[in-house]
């Protein structure tokens, strides 16, 4: 297994999902990274591609017995993953 | 393109579609809304206007940059009226509304966003323009 965090510290919304669905991508084909941490310290929005692109990298690390896990979400944030039912599929911490 | 008028109760804009566009409007919103007192009760309104103007762009005028989108934002005590429209041919909007939301897919989800975040969801025959209301839960700032 090898694990990474990574931490955008910026909005996950349709402008940037494109290229950091591709980053995510390469971490886990490339890198070879199984369990990847999302670290959301200075994240305030995330829209529903984005919340799409949580769900592609989880789908592609299940396909790997990986694991996704989001961390630091902002009450707003977090709230929103539990409400669109996101943290059926992999853990979501908040704070 | 992008052009705007704003007054302190109304915010009007009209740009290319461009999903930068959408940021650059979320920016004026935020403005807006810490404007009329409401910046700790910004994130529902600036995601579902995030999600009409995704909706527009993507699926309206599919990107295309010679198309524009016209977004107007009215401020009526305690609540937000939200106005989209695009320059697309509409979609069947009750069919895809009324479907369920398939959770292992990395899509669809921006109507159910709208649904569930805004008091009031219309759309116009054509299914070019989306009417949101959202009323401000009362909180003291």
């Amino acid at each position: 297994m090898s694990k990474k965090t990574i931490a955008p510290r910026k909005d996950i919304v349709a402008s940037m999902v494109a290229d950091f669905k591709k980053e995510l991508q390469n971490m886990i084909v490339e890198e070879g990274i199984t369990e990847l941490e999302i670290d959301l310290s200075g994240v305030e929005m995330v829209d529903s591609v984005g919340l799409g692109a949580f769900i592609a990298t989880h789908n592609t690390l299940s396909q790997k017995n990986g694991k996704l896990t989001v961390i630091h979400a902002t009450e707003d944030i977090f709230s929103l993953f539990k409400t669109m039912r996101l943290d059926q599929h992999f853990e979501i911490h908040q704070g | 393109m992008f052009d705007i008028q704003k007054s302190a109760k109304i915010l009007k804009m009209t740009f290319s579609s461009a999903l930068q566009n959408i940021d650059r409007a979320a920016d004026e919103l935020r403005i807006f809304l810490t404007g009329i007192g409401k910046k700790s009760q910004a994130f529902h309104p600036l995601l579902i206007t995030r999600e009409a103007l995704i909706n527009a762009i993507t699926h309206g005028n599919h990107c295309d940059e010679k198309k524009s989108v016209s977004m107007s934002i009215v401020y009526q005590p305690e609540q937000l009226e939200i106005d989209v429209t695009d320059e697309g041919k509409g979609f069947s909007w009750d069919a895809t509304m009324s479907k369920e939301c398939d959770d292992t897919q990395d899509h669809g989800r921006g109507l159910q966003i709208m649904k569930l975040y805004s008091q009031q969801i219309q759309y116009n025959s054509k299914g070019n323009q989306v009417k949101l209301t959202i009323k401000f839960p009362e909180k003291k700032e």
